[in-house]
């Protein structure tokens, strides 16, 4: 798979910028540079800047840091939540069962934009930066779970009732070594699958919470209040191709998404 | 005869909605001695092994009588004791070799769990030799293999080499060959019959193949509709058999319309 291998490395590469943005970013992502109001690039200005006379090269890098560093984590949020409840399912017996099915379903089904926007919406809106940074991202995780937990639910009962185990039965095998060497095994593919999965997902959920304000505050930059402030642009992207600095933050949003859904793409059959 | 028989059982075991599969079978399992349980497809076979290893409820069904092993009875054994007595005592062999193995662990280290399983002490000594003994590699590059790297056939006496670790007392083997083909069969076939002369390991040899059963038992015993209809030695069951059934099982064996002969040309 070279094409996987190419993605690796660009995404790769793309972390290791963001991750060193305060070498490569010329300026801070708050400084505002009274003279330069709204500028087209200039050398100084790579993407030019903002109407508040900051960088937009520097805001796209620590936003597109935020926001690739804190994705991940709500993924990863809401697979540990998944795998918890997913194999208590599994493993409770039936009536805990039936319980937590019932629950998924009505996480399932409730609809998600409108939950995070009223769960958002409820908390006030001039809270620090770092705090609306922290809800945001803590939300989407906590709300998560219940894709992946039916998954997880299915996967362990399924690795229950394989022979393996059964085998592993028949040999007098404790069920604490089951556990830790024959179920929990060969349930990580399935988890590592699922983190995958939804971190795209969480990556635009925070983009569009971010594009109806309701993501991360000021001055701190996101994908999210980054796409918001195109609303505030239309005149400007009448003519996006006279503009095209003013799209970085879209472009790189869409690009990053799509490597990678196309880096999840396994040759078929491997998990 | 006439010493107290290894294994002597009294079952009757069923599976809800399923209704009564074995209904009062009775059977007696002397020490050293190979005995095939034949009965066609559902006739509750594997019901019968899986229930003396007391896993039946891991399928969903229920037994009750009484399984005599060393005169304990092991109906009334705590699962505790189960545990301890499972893959040391008496083991078992089943018939989907691949998916009996743990597809994250390598050949070596299911092997030294199911030693590990039952013992403290360094097990290497004695896997190496078990290796040997069902004729498999023990080289390295061989033990670090995952089960999606093995064929059936090797895959088979992996399993064989877990289950006679710890040179059980006892080897039930639930339709061991019928996912391999005619040639590892007869390998496999023979394997069990050298474990059996070398080991003195008595084995329950399920199938539905009554001629593999002849050619491996030192006894037969019948199954039909959840009974023990007829058993006797292989000599006996094919040339004088007593039941309607077996007298069926026994015409439905095929045989060469030609003599072998006539297959090497003149």
């Amino acid at each position: 798979m070279k094409l996987r291998r190419i993605i690796a490395c660009l995404l790769i590469g793309l972390a290791v910028l963001l991750l060193g943005a305060r070498w490569v970013a010329p300026h801070g992502y708050e400084q505002q540079f009274r003279d330069f109001i709204a500028a087209s690039p200039t050398k100084e200005f790579p993407l030019g800047t903002d109407a508040l006379g900051r960088d937009r090269l520097a805001r796209l890098l620590y936003g597109s840091r935020l926001s690739l560093l804190l994705a991940p984590a709500a993924a990863a949020v809401s697979v540990f939540l998944a795998a918890l409840i997913g194999g208590l399912a599994a493993f409770a017996g039936k009536r805990w069962e039936r319980a937590i099915l019932l629950a998924t379903d009505l996480t399932l089904s409730l609809p998600w934009l409108f939950l995070i926007l009223t769960i958002r919406g409820a908390m006030p809106l001039d809270v620090q930066p770092e705090i609306s940074v922290l809800i945001t991202f803590l939300v989407l995780g906590l709300l998560g779970w219940a894709g992946p937990a039916r998954v997880v639910r299915a996967g362990v009962k399924k690795i229950i009732a394989s022979d393996f185990v059964f085998q592993a039965n028949a040999m007098g095998t404790p069920p604490r070594r089951i556990f830790f060497h024959y179920i929990l095994p060969n349930v990580r593919p399935l988890l590592f699958a699922q983190f995958w999965i939804s971190l795209p997902v969480f990556i635009l959920s925070e983009a569009n919470l971010g594009a109806m304000g309701l993501s991360v505050s000021e001055p701190m930059p996101s994908w999210g209040n980054l796409l918001r402030e195109l609303e505030s642009q239309t005149s400007a992207l009448e003519h996006p191709l006279q503009n095209w600095w003013l799209l970085a933050p879209i472009v790189l949003l869409v690009g990053v998404v799509s490597l990678l859904q196309v880096w999840q793409q396994r040759p078929k059959g491997s998990l | 005869m006439g010493l107290t028989p290894l294994l002597s059982l009294y079952l009757t075991a069923e599976y809800p909605g399923k209704g009564t599969v074995l209904n009062g079978v009775s059977l007696d399992v002397q020490a050293g001695e190979i005995l095939g349980l034949v009965g066609q497809s559902g006739s509750g076979k594997s019901t019968l092994a899986l229930s003396i290893l007391r896993l039946l409820h891991f399928k969903g069904g229920s037994d009750s009588g009484s399984i005599l092993f060393r005169e304990t009875d092991l109906m009334k054994a705590s699962e505790k004791d189960m545990r301890k007595l499972r893959g040391k005592d008496i083991s078992l062999v089943m018939q989907s070799p691949l998916a009996s193995l743990n597809p994250s662990m390598t050949v070596g280290n299911q092997l030294l769990e199911a030693w590990r399983a039952h013992s403290k002490l360094d097990g290497t000594q004695v896997i190496m030799e078990t290796l040997r003994q069902v004729s498999l590699s023990v080289d390295v590059a061989f033990l670090n293999r995952y089960p999606t790297q093995l064929s059936v056939g090797l895959a088979q006496r992996v399993l064989i080499a877990m289950a006679v670790l710890h040179k059980p007392a006892l080897l039930l083997a639930d339709e061991p060959t019928s996912a391999l083909d005619a040639l590892t069969q007869a390998e496999i076939l023979e394997l069990f019959a050298r474990l059996n002369r070398e080991n003195a390991t008595a084995m329950l040899y399920v199938s539905h193949d009554l001629l593999s059963v002849a050619s491996l038992c030192h006894r037969i015993a019948i199954l039909h509709e959840g009974r023990i209809v007829e058993q006797g030695e292989p000599k006996d069951i094919f040339e004088n058999p007593q039941h309607e059934y077996t007298r069926k099982l026994v015409n439905a064996v095929p045989t060469l319309r030609f003599k072998s002969r006539e297959l090497i040309p003149a």
